[in-house]
């Protein structure tokens, strides 16, 4: 059994920095784009749970053996999948991936590409953001400061972390919103 | 949305309740409870707080000056004797001035490896180590900081009308007049007193706890409600403060401890093995030359550095 903050920590050093190259792999190989969040979510559940166990030598192959394996299960599964594409997935070469370089930015770089997400939000999600991650202001404060709910300044919180963090992980940056109909409150709340 | 997002929505939710703080052991024990559920939930939510500490950067590469424009009116520092300034800041520490003056503060951070002296209007100095974060708000009634991660050395004006104030997660230590470091890693705070007093308190235990006196040489670590007051001789006080020179002074220091220091310091990090941890170690260092610390292990101890990606490991 893996130490838990091993495992952790592993997850965070070798597995979530080749986010950018896991998800060119499955925008290559799959061809539903909106199942991405979805796959990528399962693969990581599917890495993870093989590490309990143990961490494995090498995360590079691990992780994309993985990748290739679950989606050649998803593609069984979901019948309208064509048959060609199964086969270019059983016959895939998974060494491709190994092209791009792990290259870890500058601290600069790193400010430049935090600040490039900052300016895809929507103003009044990036202000929540800006009061409460550069100023240290706590929720309520920031709702005082803006003049708005803290309930509006939660739910702003929420939709720019998930889009900063997707920016930071070579995702798009643009938030995901819901079908418009669907009211907040439908929506489990911690 | 679909199911991921879903997951990732509510994700996201504990992790920006979790950075609040009135984030209690029962949210705590929800966000457990919510993560052992499933292998899902639990790398979502890993993920996130990967990229969101990576968004961290924001506020730690900015220069230590204001952010925020709400400048308190600048006065001279006046200077008064001990005894009125023990019983003026004893009388109005309460919680309410506490939250009056939370909103016209300033914010100041330093960037890893970086360390800065920051005027205050009234006077007085804090000088800020590597990776710090800092609030203070100063008026005409009380001047109040809060160390909100990091480490800083205080130079205070004494100023009976005006209690000085540094809160530290749960710690909240009240100025006498004096100078002081406090050093703060998530819960756990280390006070160390060079000169003067100051009052040391569990801010939410309110009168239940007593509150510590502190006086020159004293040194309280204070870790998940526990408090250790030790003392400290002229030495051990000149090692711990080396920082406002640049320098980390070990003295039979384990290796896994002076790696931890370095590891503040610099954004590559120090791995020790454990068979190398034991080890222990003395001298001075340049905080930010990491390349020098390791090669006089490699050469003065005969241990192995091997370099991957950002880390270097150290083993035998």
């Amino acid at each position: 059994m893996t130490d838990a903050e091993a495992l952790k920590s592993w997850f965070f050093r070798e597995v979530l920095p080749l986010e950018p190259a896991l998800t060119r792999f499955l925008r290559r190989n799959w061809r539903n784009r909106e199942d991405l969040v979805d796959l990528r979510q399962e693969i990581y559940a599917r890495v993870y749970d093989a590490a309990r166990k143990r961490l494995p030598v090498q995360t590079r192959p691990f992780l994309f053996t993985s990748a290739r394996n679950h989606l050649i299960n998803c593609a069984r599964r979901a019948q309208v999948v064509p048959i060609e594409h199964f086969v270019q997935l059983e016959s895939l070469n998974i060494a491709v991936d190994n092209a791009t370089p792990d290259r870890y930015a500058s601290a600069r770089e790193e400010l430049r590409r935090v600040q490039s997400g900052l300016e895809r939000l929507p103003p009044r999600c990036r202000e929540v953001v800006m009061l409460r991650k550069i100023e240290g202001l706590s929720q309520r404060e920031a709702a005082a400061r803006m003049g708005v709910s803290e309930d509006t300044v939660e739910r702003q919180m929420v939709q720019g972390m998930r889009a900063l963090v997707d920016f930071m992980l070579g995702g798009s940056g643009r938030i995901r919103r819901g079908p418009k109909k669907r009211s907040g409150k439908e929506e489990h709340r911690p | 949305m679909s199911h991921a997002q879903q997951i990732e929505a509510h994700a996201a939710q504990f992790l920006a309740r979790r950075q609040a703080p009135d984030w209690s052991a029962v949210d705590q024990a929800a966000l457990d409870e919510w993560l052992r559920t499933s292998t899902l939930h639990e790398v979502t939510y890993l993920r996130l707080e990967y990229g969101w500490s990576r968004v961290d950067r924001l506020a730690a590469l900015r220069d230590p000056a204001p952010v925020t424009a709400a400048l308190p009116a600048q006065r001279p520092p006046r200077w008064k004797p001990w005894a009125a300034a023990i019983a003026a800041s004893l009388a109005l520490v309460t919680s309410t001035l506490w939250y009056a003056h939370r909103s016209g503060y300033e914010t100041y951070a330093t960037a890893v490896g970086i360390r800065q002296t920051v005027p205050l209007t009234d006077g007085s100095h804090m000088e800020l180590n590597t990776d710090t974060l800092v609030r203070a708000a100063l008026d005409d009634t009380a001047r109040t900081v809060w160390l909100e991660r990091g480490e800083a050395y205080f130079d205070i004006v004494s100023d009976p009308a005006r209690p000085f104030v540094v809160h530290a997660g749960a710690q909240r230590i009240t100025v006498l007049g004096t100078k002081f470091t406090v050093q703060r890693d998530d819960d756990s705070v280390q006070v160390v007193v060079t000169e003067g007093r100051v009052r040391l308190e569990q801010a939410d235990r309110g009168a239940a706890a007593a509150p510590v006196i502190m006086t020159s040489g004293d040194a309280v670590l204070s870790q998940g409600g526990q408090t250790h007051l030790q003392a400290r001789d002229a030495q051990a006080l000149a090692r711990e403060l080396s920082w406002r020179q640049g320098m980390l002074t070990f003295d039979q220091t384990t290796l896994g401890e002076a790696a931890a220091e370095f590891n503040r310091y610099n954004r590559r990090r120090l791995q020790i093995s454990e068979a190398a941890a034991g080890v222990r170690i003395g001298g001075s260092f340049e905080a930010t030359n990491m390349a020098a610390f390791v090669r006089l292990l490699e050469e003065g101890f005969d241990l192995r550095a091997v370099e991957h990606g950002n880390t270097i490991r150290i083993d035998y």
